[in-house]
């Protein structure tokens, strides 16, 4: 197995840049719509009008572990929201179960607002640690959803089934909700819930819709050459093995 | 020096990232100890995150009982909670046991803690079922292919020998459709991790930097 992974490493990497000077040369197709993305800047907006908070979870694990990728499409994502929040003066409520997570929250909110010129409106206790484990978490975000009058609850990284505690409260307070998961068997509480969803492998795609870099875009492409030459190998042996 | 303030941090994470992915991928003792070494030392210095959680908690909860906010006999009581463990959980003499394996400290995660969680934990099967009504609800093509499975996958389940071919779709489905649309998507967030990974491992993804 560990000779797979680093064959899929070192193959990614030349195909990743590859594609990046593609993209570069402007010679790259469009990007595929994911709506859970492109409703977020409307979901800032409307923050930033009504004056009321957006909530930003990045999930309930940390970083340092086999789902780091996980809370970092969330942080990702954070970084994004951080900036628009930043730029339209929209009050941010951004809540982590990990304390690992936490000094990183806080050093992305207080960038995006030294950014835009304002560093006095970052406030750090706007990042609150709830609570290290997954279920008293969940019931930390749900008070936070019934207690705080919010526009948008924006939800990516790693959820079990706790999940269902946030979402179903978000859901009975007519909270919009944007939330990306990669659990399969969360999914589907998600998909009840949640306004917009981001499936699997789309919640890792949100550093090429929000920043537009051109290697975050190469690498959603990588993503999905990968993908396509996966499920062309899964069909090859399939029919061999009928064949054979 | 800005330069220098900027780029430290980004080297020393890119290089950190390629000596414990050298570690994994080569048996190399002298590099596999230095891997572990590094591993070991990020773990101390996560450890350090508890400290700044515990003053997080506090300041967030002392604001909201000084601003008199909503919902602040809870912060009193969840400050009064963690110093009080705290206290408990400190060694008064040396010789006796401290921490998460002091007697009180445990009975309080025993008859308290253990409880709520069990209490938050059962109350998720009445939120399934809202959450099945309100997706039930929806009116579009999905959410009646939806109803028709979990009404099949539910009958199923049910092995009273009326029809005896419902158990067989009962298996079908969750064997073929229902496994192979969960691991399209274990596929799809393993490519994606890896490609996070390799974003990281070239300094590009960095949300801790500018």
């Amino acid at each position: 197995m560990e000779e797979i992974g680093l064959g899929l490493l070192l193959v990614s990497v030349p195909i990743l840049f590859f594609l990046t000077s593609r993209v570069r040369a402007g010679k790259a197709g469009a990007l595929r719509s994911l709506p859970g993305l492109e409703q977020l800047p409307a979901a800032i907006g409307r923050s930033a009008e009504t004056g009321q908070p957006l909530h930003v979870s990045v999930g309930v694990a940390g970083v340092g572990g086999s789902i780091t990728a996980e809370t970092w499409a969330g942080l990702t994502l954070l970084a994004h929201v951080a900036d628009e929040a930043a730029a339209c003066d929209t009050p941010l409520i951004v809540t982590v179960a990990d304390p690992t997570v936490l000094p990183i929250a806080q050093d992305i909110l207080r960038r995006a607002y030294a950014r835009y010129g304002n560093p006095e409106g970052y406030d750090p206790t706007s990042v609150r640690l709830i609570a290290p484990n997954s279920m008293a978490y969940a019931a930390g975000v749900a008070g936070l959803l019934e207690r705080e009058p919010l526009t948008a609850n924006i939800m990516v990284g790693s959820f079990g089934d706790e999940y269902l505690l946030m979402g179903e409260t978000g859901a009975r307070q007519g909270v919009h909700q944007v939330v990306g998961v990669a659990d399969p068997q969360t999914l589907p509480f998600v998909y009840a819930s949640a306004d917009e969803t981001l499936v699997g492998e789309e919640m890792f795609a949100g550093g090429a819709y929000t920043t537009r870099l051109p290697i975050q875009i190469g690498s959603l492409l990588t993503e999905d050459l990968a993908r396509w030459f996966v499920v062309l190998a899964i069909v090859l042996i399939a029919i061999l093995k009928i064949l054979l | 020096m800005a330069v220098l303030k900027r780029m430290l941090p980004t080297a020393i994470a890119i290089a950190v990232g390629v000596f414990v992915l050298a570690a994994v991928f080569t048996s190399d003792p002298r590099l596999d100890a230095f891997g572990t070494y590094l591993i070991d030392t990020a773990v101390i210095i996560a450890a350090f995150a508890l400290f700044l959680g515990l003053v997080n908690v506090s300041r967030v909860h002392a604001r909201r009982i000084r601003e008199r906010g909503p919902g602040r006999l809870y912060s009193f009581v969840l400050l009064a909670a963690m110093l009080i463990v705290l206290a408990i959980g400190l060694p008064p003499f040396s010789d006796q046991p401290s921490g998460p394996s002091q007697p009180a400290v445990q009975w309080i995660f025993e008859n308290i803690q253990v409880p709520i969680q069990a209490s938050l934990s059962a109350l998720l099967a009445f939120f399934v079922i809202t959450a099945a009504y309100r997706l039930l609800r929806i009116r579009n093509l999905e959410a009646i292919v939806m109803l028709i499975v979990t009404l099949l996958v539910l009958v199923g389940q049910i092995t009273l020998g009326l029809l005896p071919v419902l158990p067989d779709i009962q298996d079908w489905i969750l064997a073929v459709p229902a496994m192979a649309g969960v691991r399209g998507i274990l596929l799809g967030v393993a490519l994606g991790a890896i490609l996070t990974g390799i974003r990281l491992l070239l300094g590009v993804e960095r949300p801790y930097g500018d």
